[in-house]
């Protein structure tokens, strides 16, 4: 086990509408013998066509989903040897999430959906409430503290998500399409949010995708494809140029 | 704030709508069932006690001639816990070393022991008696404070001399000079003062309680006829108390002491208890639909805060405090709503034995019950809260994130199938354990139970058991609507089909109001029924005069006969209570209608007085029949046995007081052992010829009353208006169940109006999508129209078609716990008005969804997340 490593995959099978225990190799596969790594301040993303099992992917990081096969780690401990209870608390103490449909809880305020990971641990709020204020004014939210989830626009709901995710201190952020309902430009604004975490704040990222542009901010590009991930076939960042992160994909892909 | 405050409280405060009719439909059926109880409470408490200056025993009861074990009889007697004898009569006080004739007072003999545990007599000091052989006697107030006595002081008793004793033998008072010397001062010594309650108002408290053997002493050489004072079980039934005491005994039951215990109004109060337990069930039913429902709205909710690490018990504690303040504030808002509607229906006269058993300024709160049904309704409302959060531990996250849920039917299913055990298990079983129902605990009270758990049943389990079946009938009947309206009906049939549960639990909710409706209606049918062939015999082709100013009755019978007007002439001066109300009518009147009439030899043993004839509601209400033996007491001759010679409500029955249990023994009957006047009176019943116009037997009678110079206006009402006026009384005494009927139903109106709604916002981006395509706001109200009249008729039609079916049950059930006889009614007006109001409720309930559907922005509704 490398104790540098925030979140490892060895060698991962999972497969489509089953449960955990039972990989029926006559069953599609949707993760098949995956091996990934994130470590501390790094920015890897994950990239394949729709359907490819990145989500998936995602949620097996999480703890969401117990895979078929293979060993998951998070935080430094194998979630296989953890039960359901102590796999939630490592979630919750090592993960911070970005979903694609920005999954705002719609009874809460934009100031109550961000301070969430806080109230889940339980940490008085007021010890740091200059400072969510402050990750909200940043974002541009700073006169929409009362404000509910359908008040908002699309791109001010995921950067309330985004918020969110940064709240929790949470060394790993997992981030699911966070711009695939966004425009171009609130894109552009999440994606450098996401890279700001990581290059100021020391923050891990895993991201997943299909959009090469938002690809183009990671430290390492990865490729899922029907089920498999060659590391052989990884971009390294940062910097990439989206148009050669569109065209390996495009030519995996086929 | 916890995470599970902050979710609960956001959920609450941001959607008041659903809260308010969560929290309103369980607060109505606790407000229900509050109601029922304070009202009931209190119109027992109205129960008249003794006279202000006087004391009447609950029970007293004398025993026929020659019954040598008067202790075994009682003993055999169920429902007697404790008897004690006593007879009274006037007597004298002495206060030894005054010179004094004595004082008058009235003497009271009983078994003292006996007499303190049974509660006849509190004192407000005593002494314990001492050794000096003295007999102990207990002084009222007044005496003593007149005579300055105080416990401690010896005094002497004697009876007076006695009077030349005024007795009716044979029809004539006679006095009876007692040619006896001064009675003998007996010395005793007082041991105590009674409070001015039960006994010791006797004679304004001018009395002296003495020990029977005492005071059998003290009236040695008198005759002083003892009787019996009973305390009663009141568990018991009352009916069969009577029937054994009636054996060997003439009894006097104090009207006041069994208010709400005779059978018929047992029936009446325990079907008002159950009617309340329907409600209380009912509101239940729809806070769970609401929390379980509403958790199919929230699954993504549940799958956002698993993925950002919350526990699942903490997502299980925010379900469980929405629930707690949901049900906490239904305990506090249904007990308050109680007491207001129990005050609102006791101002307007509407009491637990229905419009007729008056309640004066009185208000009197059961805090014992009212504490019990909150907390039930509490604690059973906030089981309700654990479906949906047992639910919510058990969500997958991933599937939850993903916008998916369980299949709502598999969980409408394991709801209903909670709810089942909640509302047919544990709530009566509590209700029954908190709330005692009225009688004995007998096969009356096994009936009501097995009735209330299969009204219960349905209600639950309908949607668990059939709701595809449930589903399929409401396909059929929307075909039809569709064809008119095809956008508004394929929207509709989809909702059906899609929530077919939904549809079932808000099917149940209807046919329950519905079958308790045609349910009442029959009964009351039935009751309407017996009083209406009643009247046939007691009332058709009568004419009931009030206020006649003491005429010589006979001259009027006869100057109304020769104008060939009327056929006999009841007068009704002449009523004893011994034990129960008996007249004494002309038997040469009497023999010219009905019974006496068709039997000469019949008419002739009446006139001799050989016997009574009774009323059919006595001989139901007593078991008697022609050839039974019934002992009267009386005041000269004791107790006399006389016989039933026949049963027929031909005879007797007088508008005013209105009691249909009673006894008529010829007029030269009361005269001998009562001796009662019966040449005047003041009221008479008039049996006209057919045909006979009663206006012109009034003017006739107005003429007579002229001729002969007679002062006063009497009042005339004819029978056709007695008629009226009884039936119309029957309607009245069961509004009390028309309000519990009305508010129930209601309630069954939230819960579908609640289920809508919920319907509605799950289908939210479906039908966001639909305006977004140009659906207009019309055909979206159309749809849920449509689903409503399909609810509508097919509650109202399995309710009416339930309810018509258990009529014969609820009246047989109502038979043998009144003693009345009773016919099941034909089907009539009560089962379409049950389905056209089940249709107007169901639509009604629609009526708000609508307005909130068409409100929804159709961008925020599509814009989904």
């Amino acid at each position: 086990m490398n104790h540098a490593s925030l979140a490892r995959l060895e060698r991962v099978y999972h497969f489509f509408g089953q449960r955990a225990e039972s990989g029926d190799a006559a069953q599609i596969p949707v993760l098949a013998d995956v091996s990934l790594e994130v470590r501390p301040g790094q920015f890897v993303c994950v990239m394949g066509p729709s359907g490819s099992g990145k989500s998936t992917l995602l949620h097996v990081l999480a703890g969401l989903t117990r895979p078929a096969a293979g060993r998951v780690e998070l935080g430094g401990r194998s979630l296989g040897e953890l039960g359901p209870a102590e796999v939630t608390r490592q979630r919750r103490d090592t993960v911070g999430f970005v979903f694609q449909f920005f999954n705002l809880l719609p009874n809460l305020s934009v100031w109550e959906n961000v301070s969430i990971p806080l109230a889940i641990r339980g940490e008085p709020i007021a010890e740091r409430r200059g400072e969510l204020e402050g990750l909200l004014q940043r974002f541009g939210l700073g006169g929409r503290l009362p404000a509910l989830p359908h008040q908002l626009s699309g791109g001010q709901m995921q950067r309330v998500a985004v918020a969110r995710a940064l709240a929790g201190r949470q060394p790993l952020l997992l981030c699911d399409e966070p711009t695939g309902n966004l425009s171009q430009e609130n894109g552009r604004e999440i994606m450098h949010s996401l890279r700001r975490a990581v290059d100021e704040d020391g923050r891990s990222v895993l991201l997943v995708t299909h959009n090469p542009r938002d690809a183009a901010f990671a430290d390492r590009v990865l490729f899922l494809i029907d089920g498999k991930l060659d590391p052989g076939q990884a971009l390294e960042g940062p910097g990439l140029d989206p148009a050669k992160v569109h065209a390996s994909l495009t030519a995996l892909a086929i | 704030m916890t995470l599970a405050t902050t979710i609960a409280w956001s959920s609450l405060r941001r959607r008041p709508g659903r809260a308010l009719f969560a929290l309103f439909g369980v607060a109505l059926g606790i407000a229900i069932v509050v109601a029922i109880f304070t009202v009931d409470h209190t119109t027992l408490a109205s129960a008249p006690g003794g006279a202000a200056e006087g004391f009447q025993a609950d029970l007293e009861v004398r025993p026929k001639p020659g019954l040598d074990d008067v202790r075994a009889a009682l003993e055999q007697v169920p429902g007697v816990i404790e008897s004690t004898a006593t007879f009274q009569s006037d007597g004298r006080v002495l206060v030894v070393g005054q010179a004094q004739q004595g004082a008058p007072l009235r003497i009271v003999a009983v078994e003292l022991e006996r007499a303190r545990s049974m509660g006849l007599f509190q004192l407000e000091n005593s002494i314990e008696p001492a050794d000096d052989g003295l007999p102990g006697v207990y002084l009222g107030r007044r005496t003593a404070q007149s005579l300055g006595l105080s416990a401690g002081d010896p005094i002497a008793l004697a009876r007076p001399l006695r009077p030349a004793d005024e007795t009716c033998v044979d029809g004539r008072m006679e006095l009876r000079s007692s040619g006896e010397r001064a009675p003998p001062w007996q010395r005793a010594r007082v041991l105590g003062i009674l409070a001015f309650e039960n006994l010791g108002r006797t004679s304004g408290g001018d009395l002296a309680l003495v020990d029977f053997a005492f005071g059998q002493r003290l009236f040695e050489q008198a005759f002083v006829e003892p009787r019996y004072w009973l305390a009663r079980d009141q568990t018991v039934d009352l009916e069969r108390t009577r029937a054994a005491l009636a054996k060997d005994f003439a009894y006097d039951l104090r009207a006041g002491s069994v208010i709400g215990q005779q059978a018929d109004e047992r029936a009446f109060r325990n079907g008002v208890r159950l009617a309340g337990m329907m409600a209380l069930a009912l509101g239940l039913f729809v806070i769970f639909h609401t929390l379980s429902m509403s958790l199919l709205e929230r699954v993504r909710e549940i799958g956002i805060l698993a993925a950002l690490g919350a526990g699942r018990s903490q997502i299980a504690g925010a379900f469980f405090l929405e629930g707690l303040a949901l049900a906490a504030g239904a305990a506090v808002v249904g007990p308050a709503l109680g007491l207001a509607l129990a005050k609102f229906l006791l101002v307007n006269h509407v009491s637990s034995l229905g419009i007729t058993g008056r309640v004066e300024n009185l208000f009197v709160v059961p805090w014992g019950a009212v504490s019990a049904l909150s907390a039930l309704g509490f604690a059973v409302a906030l089981l309700g809260s654990v479906f949906p959060l047992l639910e919510a531990r058990g969500t997958d996250t991933v599937a939850a994130l993903r916008g998916e849920s369980r299949e709502a039917a598999s969980v409408a299913r394991a709801f209903h199938l909670f709810s089942a055990v909640l509302i047919i298990g544990i709530l009566p079983l509590v209700f029954f354990l908190v709330i005692d129902f009225v009688g004995e605990d007998s096969r009356e009270l096994l009936g009501v139970v097995l009735m209330a758990v299969g009204v219960l049943a349905l209600l639950v389990g309908t949607p668990l058991l059939v709701p595809s079946v449930v589903g399929r009938l409401a396909g059929l009947l929307t075909r039809p609507l569709a064809r008119r309206w095809p956008f508004s009906g394929l929207l509709a049939s989809r909702a059906i089909q899609t929530g077919a549960p939904r549809i079932a639990a808000a099917v149940a909710a209807i046919a329950l109001v519905a079958a308790a409706f045609v349910g009442l209606r029959g009964m009351t049918k039935s009751l309407w029924l017996e009083t209406d062939r009643w009247a046939d015999e007691a009332l058709t082709d009568r004419l009931f005069v009030e206020g006649l100013p003491l005429v010589a009755w006979r001259a009027l019978a006869q100057d109304l006969e020769g104008r060939g007007l009327v056929r006999a002439v009841e007068v009704g001066s002449q009523r004893i209570d011994a034990p129960f109300r008996i007249l004494g009518l002309d038997a040469d009147q009497l023999r010219r209608v009905g019974p006496l009439a068709a039997d000469p030899g019949l008419a002739e043993a009446f006139a001799r007085g050989e016997g009574l004839l009774i009323s059919r509601r006595l001989a139901e209400q007593r078991g008697l029949g022609v050839g039974d033996t019934v002992p009267i007491a009386t005041p000269g001759s004791g107790v006399v046995p006389l016989a039933v010679l026949a049963v027929s409500d031909q005879y007797g029955y007088f508008r005013n007081p209105h009691e249909r249990a009673y006894g008529v023994i010829s007029a030269d009957l009361i005269r001998r052992l009562f001796c009662l006047d019966v040449e005047v009176a003041e009221s008479a019943v008039l049996h006209l010829a057919p045909g006979t116009d009663p206006l012109l037997v009034e003017a006739a009678l107005m003429g007579h009353l002229a001729e002969r110079g007679l002062p006063g206006q009497p009042r005339t009402f004819t029978g056709a208006q007695v008629r009226r006026w009884e039936l119309d009384d029957i309607e009245r005494d069961f509004l009390v169940f028309d309000v519990i009927l009305g508010l129930t139903a209601f309630l069954a109106a939230v819960g579908v109006l609640n289920g809508q709604l919920l319907s509605a916002l799950e289908r939210a981006q479906e039908l966001g999508v639909l305006r977004a395509l140009g659906a207009s706001g019309r055909q979206i109200a159309g749809s849920v129209l449509l689903e409503g009249a399909v609810v509508g008729l097919l509650g109202g039609g399995l309710g009416a078609f339930l309810g018509q079916s258990l009529v014969p049950v609820a009246v047989r059930s109502l038979e043998v716990l009144s003693g009345l006889d009773l016919a099941v009614p034909a089907p009539d007006r009560a089962l379409p008005a049950a389905l056209v109001g089940a249709l107007c409720l169901a639509l009604a309930a629609g009526l708000y969804p609508i307005w909130r559907m068409v409100r929804t922005d159709p961008v925020r509704a599509v814009r989904g997340g």
